[in-house]
């Protein structure tokens, strides 16, 4: 079985999809490339055309000029091969999402085979269907039992058409169909309608061998295309495997929206990419050249790996809102890591985040609030010095840590830090070999020390340049509250409070 | 005839418990001692602080003290006794530090791995960090400690704040526990109170005693209709 995947009027939809704005209005594609203007513009042919500008009274073939003279509104447009490509690229890849055996078989028409697929074709075929609709694009589908048959179906059909069952109900179907469905060159369409061949039916009425020795075998294949009965081989393409999508702008951008619009067609085109490869995106990394500064380069780790273009905007979305840069963007890159798709089963008594692709955007808010470097996990410095952690970050996966059993046995209760640590000025009393703080006398903390404890002496880094060396008391205020006093290079300071 | 089947599910559970110790994660309040007996003077006995997801608590540190900063209650005991619970139950614990006071050292390296720790400037920012993880609905515990934060400061936060964070809290299924030097969150669900006073021998003492002997006592709870989902 092979299935053919059409869109119709595929340079104008190709354009179309991307330029919502048109939505509703008479657009008429030229055939004259870009920059041709005036007279010349004037002249050249319609060759694709909007349900509006149909029902404008405007149909292919006409001239611009007389197309305008139908319908003043008609807005006429040049071919784009940058947008075509992308919409190539997306039909190209909505094929290689279901086999890697497709051909391209003309612009907008890729031909499957289909051979060795387990799912039915027909749903097969619809969900390509509505692939390309979630990109913009409205496609058919037909589907044979030869790739020519194939395409046929999807001429004609609605949405998805079948031909199965007796070749000659087949054929049947296939006699009213215009003559020019079978592709034939423009001399043999000239030399048809001589004929008075103007349907597939009239064609195929005509003796092959006969036709064949006039015309040359090529026309041959034309009749067996017609007649339901050509085979060939599919001359197979693949579908590119770089995850990858950068720009350079003529006019530098200087706001979120428009650098948003364009990552948005950059996520898209390599979700689909990724979609082809059965892949997801494990992390993003964003480069924008500014314009006579340093580039901003930026690694997005995706805790759960995904093909969802909202999400994968988001995360974009979420640092480019708190994000200045210091000139313009002249170039913007985007490039996804893949990673297959997290489908692991987890086990019965293990939680997981309901959201980690929404708890790790969240995370990124709360680090663009306070700073990235107060929001994480505290783990112990390497050093013995006082306050000397440092932040891990939180990383989101899938799976929330496991329980913690044992902890170590402490006693006291925790310190309340005080950040920065507050000098004060203190009153002590000669001890043979220390100070002893006797009271406080400056400060928000000024009174007596009825307890002390301590001296706790502390001292590090000799050997550089980081040299420290401390005095630690646990001393009990008047008020009723434990400090801790720090004596550090003749200075005292309240640390904080246990509580 | 009643107490067959509450028998047959006793020992159900209990087989459970035994086969699948991870699913059923020792409480807290089998892990630590017991509280001390009530007190003889006819005050509230001290509780097990047990949050209900979508709920919001309010823990009161009083300590009225001339520096401004309310320590001594238990406030950072509390924060101890809630790692622990999370380690336990292999959960983590956010704790948006209102004044960034949280000492990690004063922590084992173990229990500061169940902690998400977001280190504010000052009481706005807490309250904004609270607000967007209150509406992403992933961390189920979130502990907002405004102890050091200045009264005034606090005072001047709109009450409406506290109803907004009782509704997402509803919506998303998080329980939120206030730590603050006085009462201010109108809407809180249940209002316990910290009354420990430091004494110099604190420090030489085990600290899941100290912990046990300073559990917040209940004093205020209130009910509130449930908000129905649309």
């Amino acid at each position: 079985m092979f299935a053919a995947l059409f869109i119709p009027d595929f340079h104008l939809q190709a354009q179309l999809r991307l330029r919502p704005e048109w939505d509703g209005l008479p657009v008429a594609l030229l055939e004259c490339p870009a920059g041709v203007t005036g007279k010349e513009q004037g002249k050249a042919r319609i060759l694709q055309i909007t349900r509006e500008a149909a029902s404008a009274g405007i149909v292919t073939g006409i001239t611009a000029t007389r197309a305008q003279a139908r319908c003043p509104s008609l807005l006429l447009i040049h071919r784009n091969p940058e947008d075509e490509e992308a919409s190539r690229e997306a039909l190209w890849n909505c094929a290689a999402e279901v086999t890697r055996d497709f051909e391209a078989s003309g612009p907008g028409l890729v031909t499957l085979d289909l051979h060795g697929v387990r799912y039915a074709p027909e749903k097969l075929a619809a969900g390509r269907i509505d692939c390309l609709r979630s990109l913009g694009l409205s496609a058919r589908a037909g589907l044979a039992a030869n790739p020519d048959l194939a395409f046929l179906a999807a001429r004609l059909a609605d949405s998805v058409l079948t031909f199965q069952g007796p070749i000659e109900r087949i054929r049947e179907r296939l006699a009213p169909l215009p003559v020019t469905a079978l592709q034939p060159s423009p001399d043999w369409l000239e030399l048809f309608r001589l004929w008075g061949v103007q349907t597939i039916g009239d064609l195929t009425a005509l003796p092959r061998n006969e036709l064949v020795e006039r015309l040359g075998p090529a026309v041959g294949r034309c009749w067996d295309q017609g007649n339901g009965c050509a085979q060939r081989l599919l001359r197979l393409v693949r579908a590119p495997q770089v995850y990858s999508e950068s720009l350079d702008l003529d006019d530098p951008i200087d706001s979120t929206e428009p650098l948003l619009f364009l990552l948005r067609r950059f996520v898209e085109r390599i979700v689909c990419r990724l979609a082809a490869a059965h892949l997801a995106a494990g992390s993003l990394e964003l480069h924008l050249g500014l314009d006579g500064a340093p580039s901003h380069r930026r690694t997005f780790r995706i805790p759960e790996p995904t093909r969802d273009v909202e999400v994968l905007l988001r995360i974009l979305q979420t640092h480019l809102d708190t994000f200045t840069a210091p000139a313009p963007v002249i170039a913007i890159s985007l490039e996804a890591v893949p990673t297959r798709s997290n489908s692991g089963q987890t086990q019965l008594f293990q939680s997981s985040w309901k959201d980690p692709n929404r708890l790790a955007d969240t995370l990124a808010r709360v680090e663009a609030l306070l700073g990235a470097e107060r929001v994480g996990i505290p783990v112990p410095g390497l050093s013995h010095r006082s306050d000397t952690f440092r932040m891990e970050p939180f990383l989101t996966g899938t799976l929330m840590p496991q329980t913690v059993s044992e902890t170590v046995i402490r006693s006291g209760p925790p310190l309340r830090r005080f950040r920065p640590r507050r000098p004060v000025s203190v009153v002590t009393t000669a001890c043979p070999h220390f100070a002893r703080p006797d009271a406080i006398v400056s400060g928000a903390f000024r009174g007596t020390l009825t307890d002390q404890r301590g001296p706790w002496l502390g001292s590090g880094d000799w050997w550089n340049e980081a040299d420290w060396r401390r005095e630690e008391w646990d001393v009990l205020h008047e008020s009723g509250t434990c400090y801790r006093l720090v004596l550090e290079s003749g200075k005292w300071f309240v640390e904080g409070g246990y509580d | 005839m009643i107490s067959d089947p509450v028998n047959r599910v006793l020992a159900l559970r209990q087989l459970l418990r035994e086969r699948f110790p991870a699913a059923h994660p020792r409480s807290a309040a089998e892990a630590t001692p017991p509280p001390p007996p009530p007190d003889p003077d006819g005050d509230p006995a001290p509780v097990e602080v047990d949050f209900s997801p979508g709920e919001i608590y309010e823990v009161v540190a009083e300590q009225p003290n001339f520096a401004g900063a309310q320590m001594g209650c238990g406030g950072a005991l509390l924060i101890g006794d809630l790692l622990n619970r999370s380690g336990q139950e292999g959960r983590i614990l956010v704790l948006v530090d209102g004044k960034d006071s949280f000492d990690p050292d004063s922590f084992d390296e173990a229990q500061c791995r169940q902690l998400l720790w977001l280190r504010c400037r000052d009481a706005s920012q807490a309250l904004q960090a609270t607000d967007l993880l209150l509406r992403d609905g992933n961390l189920p515990t979130i502990l907002l400690d405004l102890q050091l934060n200045p009264l005034t400061e606090l005072q001047s936060l709109p009450p409406s704040t506290w109803h907004r964070f009782r509704g997402l809290a509803e919506q998303s299924g998080v329980a939120l526990l206030v730590l603050t030097p006085a009462p201010i969150v109108t809407s809180a669900h249940r209002r316990f109170t910290l009354q420990r006073r430091g004494q110099p021998s604190d420090l030489d003492m085990p600290r899941e005693l100290l912990s046990a002997r300073s559990r917040p006592i209940l004093t205020r709870r209130r009910k509130f209709s449930r908000r129905l989902s649309a």
